[in-house]
């Protein structure tokens, strides 16, 4: 410290005799505040700096030496005194436009930005059309981190001065760090045509293509940046990050075998059109998938054989159901087909099909709460994960019994397959849809499932499975065919028996009510996303 | 950069609703780490799962340009039911890791030993933190979001978390929620102040503290 005071004192004295010996007028501030400019020009910055303290002491009260002086200040990056002079001079101008202006600037550099917004204001009080206001409040904000605010202050300053290139680099630095790629880029290739040797332009494109997520190019530009401004230490260290970054991406690639570990960032990026829809999709794939495998291993309460439960419990209710028959001797005289169990495992297969569903997607989120505090987990995903695990189990339950059946030598293969799926996937997408809406019912009514489980077990009355529609009364036939189940049930019978084409099956019907249901579920929960994913619900 | 857009999120408490955020526009930017101070109750947990995604705001949009961790906490996303093993690779999959990478990093990095092919159920408060820190911190996001877990295991584990945590900062950033003045200090260069449905940022994380120490002592005298 005091080896720093004595040099200080050493060189201002002889800096006046040098001064002296090169002719300069000493006592005339303006001449030294020239020297001064000429000195850090030359990077000789205490030097030039001792000679503005020198003119600043010699004309104390002069508010244009002392604006000068503030400006020299400022450009050696000595903001706190350039903020000690300005303060004088707005006091010995206070209606002076550009001092404002340079004093607003100076506050932001000191990251002062209350000070600077009121210095601001008065100076738009006095210029109201001041595009270099407006360029300065832009920075305001954007050092403040709000950038939407800087962006609308930034076009406010290119209506007034719509030619300014400097402005129009500004405003594509704005529309990167908004990450609105694709309106930056398109701003600075026409800034690249205009001036192609412009680097901080170059060096820009550069960061447009980092934030996309698209490093190759983004490299390339950091090259060509580089070597336009050679000497550029942050343009060596982008182009370094960037190289590092790309080795680690490869390197990541090559290690996981082709498939890359870093491959999920675009996923999260803003992208333009049909590529964020594609990579929203395979998101979308890729956490359904995920659940589904979660939701097989916990299927019940997280047992090594939980699964084999899921498949073991409707099996059993046939089961049961055919050694009852059995006792009874009601084997002979199935309403359709050659036997009775058949028949009724075709209405049977479906009914578990669309109550299990309706059960197992309406309690979805209830028993996933923990999950769904994973972000990237909507609530959807889980719904169509469960809808998706309880098709499979029931897919997997009727190859077991259809096999069984053929071991016990009963006649049970389908006639016409297609038609059979069909008639699944309407009853899939049916429960779905009954799940989905429950789910968001039950929300909201907490004994809606005992409520619904009373309905539910009607449609096993109702639905045709025991009682078949074909030897129903045509009174009771024409209220009963509205339902949507026993019409399911009655596509799957058409396409499991030859022959059995009933008149009153109207797959338009069908089709059309489980399409509306799917539809009101996903709507139901799009309408209330916001209040369900609330806990306290 | 994570954008509050004309947020509003309130809460309903049994006798009346709470005002969380009122109306608040912001930006947290990608390059700082914000340290959000507030009294118990002023709903800064709710803040983090709004950040996350996980929780919706009654009005307004939260836009998250980026990669935005699930609010890292004691319970994190675990599923009691699977094992360590199992509920890592789960979280590797959703977001698009590879597995076996992952379960490396994880299986080194909370030392479980033994315990992770256990179900998570079986595990102590402090494995399961253990857990879940370390699967936050093997995907690669852009912003973490930790809600009050500095003081997860012994000091050694406190080190290396630390330590993941230094490194993850420099290419990532955090937004944390913490009593603690000084783990704020460490890890944060913006404070912010959740008071009243009101987000107010600093730029220095001591004037926030400053700030927030006043708020307390006048809000304790006003109270008591």
């Amino acid at each position: 410290m005091d080896g720093g005071q004595e040099k200080y004192g050493v060189s201002r004295f002889s800096l006046q005799d040098r001064l002296r010996e090169a002719g300069v007028f000493l006592s005339e501030p303006s001449e030294l505040l020239l020297v001064a400019e000429n000195l850090l020009a030359d990077g000789e910055i205490d030097e030039a700096l001792d000679v503005v303290r020198f003119a600043v002491s010699l004309a104390p009260e002069d508010w244009r030496v002392l604006r000068c002086a503030s400006n020299l200040f400022a450009r050696a990056r000595k903001y706190a005194r350039s903020d000690e002079i300005m303060r004088r001079v707005v006091k010995l101008v206070p209606d002076n436009a550009e001092c404002r202006l340079h004093y607003a600037s100076i506050l932001l550099e000191l990251r002062e930005f209350s000070r600077a917004r009121r210095e601001l204001d008065e100076h738009f009080k006095l210029a109201p059309n001041s595009s270099l206001g407006y360029r300065t409040l832009s920075s305001i904000f954007a050092s403040q981190g709000d950038f939407s605010s800087a962006y609308k202050a930034t076009e406010r300053a290119l209506e007034i001065e719509p030619a300014r290139r400097e402005f129009a680099i500004h405003r594509a630095w704005l529309l990167i760090t908004m990450e609105r790629v694709s309106e930056a880029l398109q701003a600075l290739r026409k800034l690249e045509t205009e001036d192609p040797g412009d680097a901080g332009v170059i060096r820009l494109i550069s960061s447009a293509y980092e934030v996309a997520g698209d490093f190759d190019p983004a490299l390339r530009y950091a090259e060509k940046a580089y070597q336009l401004a050679p000497g550029n230490p942050e343009y060596e260290r982008h182009v370094d990050y960037l190289q590092k970054h790309l080795g680690a991406i490869r390197g990541a690639a090559g290690e996981a075998g082709g498939q890359s570990v870093v491959s999920c960032p675009s996923v999260f990026m803003v992208q333009s059109g049909l590529a964020r829809w594609e990579q929203a999709f395979f998101s979308m794939m890729r956490v359904i998938s995920s659940v589904l495998i979660r939701e097989f291993r916990t299927r019940f309460g997280g047992m090594k054989l939980g699964y084999v439960w899921a498949i073991f419990e409707p099996v059993a209710h046939l089961a049961l159901i055919a050694i009852v028959f059995y006792y009874m001797h009601a084997t002979g005289g199935a309403p359709i087909g050659d036997s009775l169990l058949v028949f009724y495992f075709t209405g049977v297969l479906n009914y578990l099909l669309f109550n299990n569903t309706i059960t197992f997607v309406q309690s979805g989120l209830e028993s996933n709460k923990a999950l769904l505090k994973i972000p990237v987990v909507k609530p959807l995903d889980v719904l169509i994960a469960r809808a998706i695990l309880e098709l499979f189990t029931m897919v997997i339950v009727a190859i077991l019994m259809l096999t069984s059946f053929h071991l016990f030598g009963l006649k049970a293969a389908p006639y016409d397959i297609v038609k059979c799926v069909k008639a699944v996937i309407a009853v899939w997408i049916l429960a779905a849809g009954f799940g989905m809406v429950n789910c968001v019912i039950l929300h909201v009514i907490k004994s809606w499932d005992q409520i619904f489980f009373a309905f539910s077990r009607s449609l096993y009355f109702i639905s045709g499975i025991f009682y078949p529609t074909l030897a129903m009364p045509t009174e009771v036939r024409d209220i009963l065919q509205w339902n949507p189940l026993l019409q399911a049930i009655e596509l799957f019978r058409s396409g499991f028996f030859a022959g059995y084409d009933p008149f009153w099956l109207n797959t338009g019907y069908l089709y059309a009510v489980a399409a509306a249901m799917f539809v009101t579920g996903l709507c139901l929960e799009r309408v209330l996303r916001r209040k369900m994913s609330s806990p306290t619900w | 950069m994570i954008r509050l857009d004309k947020v509003t999120k309130t809460y309903r408490t049994r006798t009346s609703r709470k005002v969380i955020l009122d109306n608040i526009s912001c930006d947290f930017p990608a390059d700082r780490n914000v340290g959000i101070l507030g009294v118990n109750g002023a709903g800064k947990s709710t803040m983090l799962r709004l950040l996350s995604g996980s929780e919706l705001p009654d009005k307004g949009r939260v836009l998250r340009h980026c990669r935005v961790s699930f609010p890292l906490a004691f319970d994190g996303a675990v599923h009691p039911q699977l094992t360590g093993r199992e509920n890592v690779k789960f979280v590797a999959s959703i977001y698009g890791h590879n597995p076996k990478t992952v379960i490396e990093y994880v299986q080194e990095f909370a030392g479980l030993d033994n315990y992770f092919d256990m179900p998570t159920d079986t595990y102590s408060s402090g494995m399961r933190a253990r857990l879940s820190f370390g699967l936050c911190l093997a995907i690669n996001f852009d912003v973490y979001l930790v809600d009050e877990v500095t003081a997860v295991g012994d000091i050694r584990f406190q080190a290396k978390c630390h330590a993941a945590f230094q490194e993850r900062t420099r290419h990532s950033s955090v937004i944390m929620v913490s009593h603690s003045f000084d783990t704020i200090r460490a890890y944060c260069n913006t404070g912010a102040i959740l008071d009243n449905g009101n987000l107010t940022f600093y730029d220095s994380v001591d004037d926030a503290i400053e700030i927030y120490r006043k708020m307390i002592g006048t809000s304790l005298a006003a109270t008591g």
